[in-house]
């Protein structure tokens, strides 16, 4: 976090994090294409000719004036694919919460395992407990067969007891609704 | 001189640029550049000598400074003169300023002076680099 | 803007011995979660380092920013730029080219990057661990020039950097209850009913 009392911004970064194509820069470009351009950055994308993310997404929304301060949230994505982890962990540098974005396929459960327990060691290296750090899980590609529940896949990556949502970021499905409970989660957390 | 001032419209000249301008000026050189002690070129003011050229030039001088320093003994060097058949000399001021190393050298058409405007210059960098 | 991104390592001597007796050494990756404040005082002299470079150089843009991609000041602009997004980039910039570093075993303490453009290049530079410094300016004017100054300015911003970062982040009493319900609200008006035409 950072705030510049000058300027009266309140300045706060959120982390999309998971495995590969599970949907984390689907759900920026969801949250560009249905923001006021008046109130937020261009989207922008470093990516490979294939559209995968190679190093980060990047959008930032400004908010108007509440109660003297102006928040503004830098929302970013990172690479899932596994060779890409030294990235992720660049990218979380001055996180303030981190949305989890899990590719709900059955056959998924294991890659999503993995980049969660990435995850929840960087958070451990940068002195936060996983349990008190904002975090959202959103079950994304509810819309394919074979797709577990939100609370049964919540159960498995054993991440109880915090915000989850059900999504279809294709469709734009549970996208705003993570992105508000996230912003909520952060700001409760000042 | 007009393609200097035209140069100074377009671009903005940065002080240190000014300062050589002013000091070529003064002393009649034809060229001069100031660079880092690793040889990066920090302004350069030219009429005649292109950019490798002027290169060139501090490589020299840096190599001349040291080795007078580490194989003849002699304290820092505070100057170094070359002076060609044509009687061009090729002069190198070695200034420090703020732990930074620099090296200021112009190249002096025959039979002119230099100690007094490079002094100026050496003053007027070290203003500029404190301001 | 046509840039080429020569990713030159300009090896050079330390930073300056004071400056790095000012900030306390910590692991990297522990900064990585710090939070920090930038009271109005230390903003004004940050702006007046940045503004000094900025004449010295001829530049057309200084950013400072934190590793995370936060801008924190800047002076200077350009057309067509957005300076929230080009910290974000730079950071990036640094950040990958610091690992590549650290990966062949070259850590070095003060990092540069820079790239040479047609027009316009951009310089990169660390300040301290937690921040950087860039310099974009005219093709024209030396790299040996910009890198001398902004050392200068790497000086003198590493004190304040390390003032106002040891401040912890207090919100203040703005940021209660009130705060988080209004900020619902204004949430709702930023994202619903919005559709790109």
């Amino acid at each position: 976090m950072f705030i510049n009392w000058k300027l009266r911004e309140l300045n706060l970064k959120i982390v999309y994090y998971g495995p590969a194509l599970s949907g984390k820069t689907t759900n920026l470009q969801y949250i560009h294409a249905h923001t006021n351009p008046q109130m937020r950055s261009d989207l922008v994308s470093l990516k490979t000719r294939e559209d995968r993310t190679i190093f980060f997404d990047f959008l930032r929304l400004e908010l108007g004036e509440i109660k003297g301060l102006k928040p503004r949230f830098s929302l970013y994505s990172v690479p899932g694919q596994v060779y890409y982890a030294a990235s992720r962990r660049l990218v979380l540098r001055g996180a303030d919460g981190v949305v989890f974005v899990a590719d709900s396929q059955r056959d998924r459960l294991a890659h999503n395992r993995q980049n969660l327990a990435g995850l929840e060691r960087h958070l451990r290296q940068m002195g936060h407990r996983p349990g008190d750090f904002p975090f959202v899980l959103q079950c994304n590609k509810q819309d394919l067969p074979d797709v577990l529940h939100p609370a049964v896949l919540k159960a498995y990556l054993g991440r109880n007891g915090i915000p989850c949502f059900g999504s279809v970021a294709t469709q734009g499905v549970g996208i705003l609704e993570t992105l508000r409970t996230i912003i909520n989660q952060v700001v409760r957390e000042l | 001189m007009s393609d200097n001032q035209h140069e100074v419209a377009l671009f903005g000249l940065t002080p240190l640029e000014e300062v050589l301008h002013k000091m070529n000026d003064q002393g009649h050189f034809e060229a001069s550049i100031l660079a880092s002690n690793d040889g990066l070129p920090i302004a350069a003011v030219s009429s005649s000598y292109d950019s490798d050229t002027t290169a060139a030039m501090v490589a020299l001088l840096q190599t001349v400074s040291k080795q007078a320093r580490v194989e003849l003994g002699m304290a820092e060097v505070d100057e170094v003169s070359i002076l060609d058949r044509d009687r061009i000399r090729l002069v190198c001021r070695y200034l420090v300023i703020d732990g930074e190393e620099l090296i200021l050298a112009v190249m002096v058409p025959p039979n002119r002076c230099y100690r007094r405007a490079t002094n100026w210059a050496a003053l007027q960098i070290k203003a500029a680099y404190e301001r | 803007m046509a840039v080429q991104s020569n990713l030159r390592d300009m090896s050079l001597s330390s930073v300056p011995r004071t400056a790095s007796s000012i900030l306390p050494t910590r692991k990297e990756d522990a900064r990585m979660a710090i939070s920090f404040l930038l009271p109005p005082e230390v903003a004004d002299r940050i702006e007046s380092i940045l503004a000094q470079l900025r004449y010295k150089t001829q530049a057309s843009c200084i950013l400072l920013a934190d590793i995370g991609g936060q801008l924190i000041g800047e002076q200077g602009t350009m057309d067509h730029f957005d300076t929230a997004i080009f910290s974000a980039l730079t950071a990036g910039n640094m950040a990958a080219t610091a690992e590549i570093a650290r990966q062949v075993g070259e850590e070095t303490h003060f990092k540069q990057v820079f790239h040479e453009g047609e027009r316009q290049s951009v310089y990169l530079c660390s300040v301290g661990d937690s921040f950087l410094l860039v310099v974009v300016f005219s093709t024209r004017v030396q790299i040996g020039l910009v890198r001398l100054f902004a050392r200068q300015a790497v000086k003198q911003l590493l004190p304040l950097a390390g003032e106002f970062e040891a401040l912890q982040a207090q919100p203040g009493e703005a940021i209660d209850v009130d705060f988080g319900e209004a900020l619902g609200i204004e949430m709702e008006s930023v994202l619903s009913g919005w559709a790109a035409p």
